[in-house]
């Protein structure tokens, strides 16, 4: 119980926290709007579905992902540089714990950024949105958010020990949207590079999405979430394993503040 | 003799310097990745979005579009980023304090990124000759590096504005961002301006790179560079224009925070 309650009051402490950065704000805010616009000004005389996947739904996803990269990629780096690294890392309750609430609470800021994204493309461009099947459409957006806190975990675990957090973080945005067919149809890709981006959990999310506004029923997408799903949970066991490596690493080297 | 040579030679070790002061500490892996991975990835993630939307046929259009665009990322995220950088390491108390007026300070730290900026852009268009069927004839070549310069000198002079900005900002990462988002949707580079509302589309003429890119695409379409002269010296007195607000924006906030006593603590 008292491990729940740790994630829930880190997570809460993240949500209220997070948002006082500058360049979170902008993820959660600013890119959602400024992303959307200018999705929705190319997308501008596409058909009403490709508007609905790409400017509507495409903004909202590259931000969420957005968001994981200069949130939840390098919050511990950023503990490092406030020099509370060591003292979340000596809790009773269990640093991969506290990390898990401050992944929970940046992903609730994306969640925001998706409805925020949608909101402005939809108030702002007047266009027919098509969602053809809502319910398979939340499933598929609560699917990506387990998901996606699922990565951020991860990249939380592997970044610990790294000094290249931020560098990455910068890298990694684009590819993603590139390879998980955020912004544009997979098919455009070629078929070596497709089958990579199954590695991605977003690319399986998005595909539910996609059946979702073209009217699939929630049996003709049952390959992508349990593909998901299951993608989701290797995620998170590599993660706990990462974190355990981790743990004995840094009381054997005694480095943990010095990456 | 050596009295010309001097304040050459002083222009470029300070280029040097603040060029220096942005990367030295990275190592070379890092380097590429900030300087060429992020710029490129991002190239090629909207010109393959353009594939998609506007047709194989017209891809290279919007791939020199979002080529010539590049140079927004040393000009926002390096020059742009110079003097609050300065403020974090202490060192801006010096730099004011120093005999140099606002223009011999800003104006070399633009230098190296002017030419990091058309290698960027020239690394995107061999990535641009390899999959997106860019080749430009041999002749038009000269042409179109001298509009490469014209607009990496723009962008880099906008850079200044932004820079003198930061000195008065502590949000200076939701200005770049901003700022850096608006030269994408705005200068035409992945939908034509034409979308955007009447009362936006003078905004675009007054971002720099919107006629670097219309120059080039022309170029790549075979008009020469003398039947658009006019854009070309638009976008040098733009950047002009940027370097002159750049720095009086530079003078005037220092002497107001001297006059406050508030240099450091915006």
């Amino acid at each position: 119980m008292s491990t729940i309650n740790a994630v829930i009051a880190s997570a809460s402490q993240q949500f209220k926290t997070s948002i006082g950065r500058p360049m979170f704000r902008f993820c959660v805010i600013g890119q959602p709007i400024l992303f959307g616009l200018i999705l929705g000004m190319i997308y501008l005389e596409k058909s009403n579905i490709d508007f609905t996947l790409f400017a509507v739904f495409g903004s909202g996803l590259s931000t969420f992902w957005s968001s994981i990269c200069f949130s939840s990629a390098s919050d511990i780096h950023r503990e490092r540089w406030y020099g509370t690294l060591e003292t979340i890392y000596s809790a009773p309750v269990g640093f991969k714990w506290i990390v898990l609430g401050k992944i929970i609470g940046n992903s609730i800021w994306g969640v925001f950024s998706i409805g925020l994204s949608f909101s402005v493309v939809v108030l702002l461009f007047q266009r027919q949105i098509i969602i053809g099947n809502l319910s398979l459409l939340l499933v598929g957006l609560f699917l990506m958010t387990l998901s996606l806190i699922a990565i951020g975990y991860l990249f939380a675990a592997l970044f610990t020990l790294s000094r290249n957090a931020r560098i990455m973080m910068n890298f990694m945005e684009y590819p993603v949207y590139i390879l998980c067919g955020i912004l544009f149809p997979l098919e455009q890709l070629p078929l070596l590079i497709r089958s990579f981006a199954y590695v991605l959990s977003p690319t399986w999310a998005v595909k539910i999405i996609h059946l979702a506004v073209s009217g699939s029923s929630l049996f003709s997408a049952i390959n992508y979430i349990v593909g998901l799903v299951v993608i989701t949970i290797i995620y998170g066991v590599l993660a706990v394993y990462f974190f355990e490596k981790i743990d004995v690493k840094c009381r054997v080297e005694a480095t943990l503040e010095v990456y | 003799m050596a009295g010309l040579i001097d304040p050459i030679k002083r222009f470029f070790r300070k280029g040097t310097f603040a060029y220096k002061s942005t990367f030295a500490v990275m190592s070379l892996q890092q380097y590429l990745m900030v300087n060429l991975g992020a710029p490129l990835m991002q190239m090629l993630c909207f010109t393959l979005v353009a594939n998609y939307v506007y047709g194989s046929q017209n891809i290279t259009t919007w791939f020199i579009g979002n080529a010539v665009v590049l140079t927004y990322f040393n000009a926002i995220f390096g020059v742009g980023t110079h003097l609050s950088a300065e403020k974090s390491f202490g060192t801006l108390k010096l730099l004011i304090a120093s005999p140099s007026n606002g223009f011999n300070l800003l104006l070399p730290r633009t230098l190296l990124h002017i030419f990091d900026g058309i290698l960027t852009i020239f690394i995107g268009l061999i990535i641009g000759a390899l999959f997106f069927d860019f080749h430009l004839p041999i002749e038009a070549w000269l042409s179109f590096g001298v509009v490469l310069l014209a607009a990496s000198f723009s962008a880099m002079a906008f850079g200044l504005i932004i820079a003198s900005i930061g000195l008065a900002s502590r949000d200076l990462n939701l200005i770049l961002n901003v700022v850096s988002m608006s030269l994408l949707g705005l200068t035409g580079a992945n939908f034509p301006i034409s979308r955007l509302p009447e009362f936006i589309q003078p905004i675009s003429q007054m971002m720099p790179l919107t006629r670097s890119i219309t120059l080039c695409r022309a170029l790549y379409e075979g008009t020469p560079l003398s039947e658009n002269t006019h854009l070309l010296l638009g976008e040098i007195g733009l950047g002009v224009i940027f370097m002159i607000i750049g720095t009086s924006l530079f003078k005037i906030l220092t002497k107001k925070s001297i006059q406050s006593g508030v240099l450091e603590f915006f």
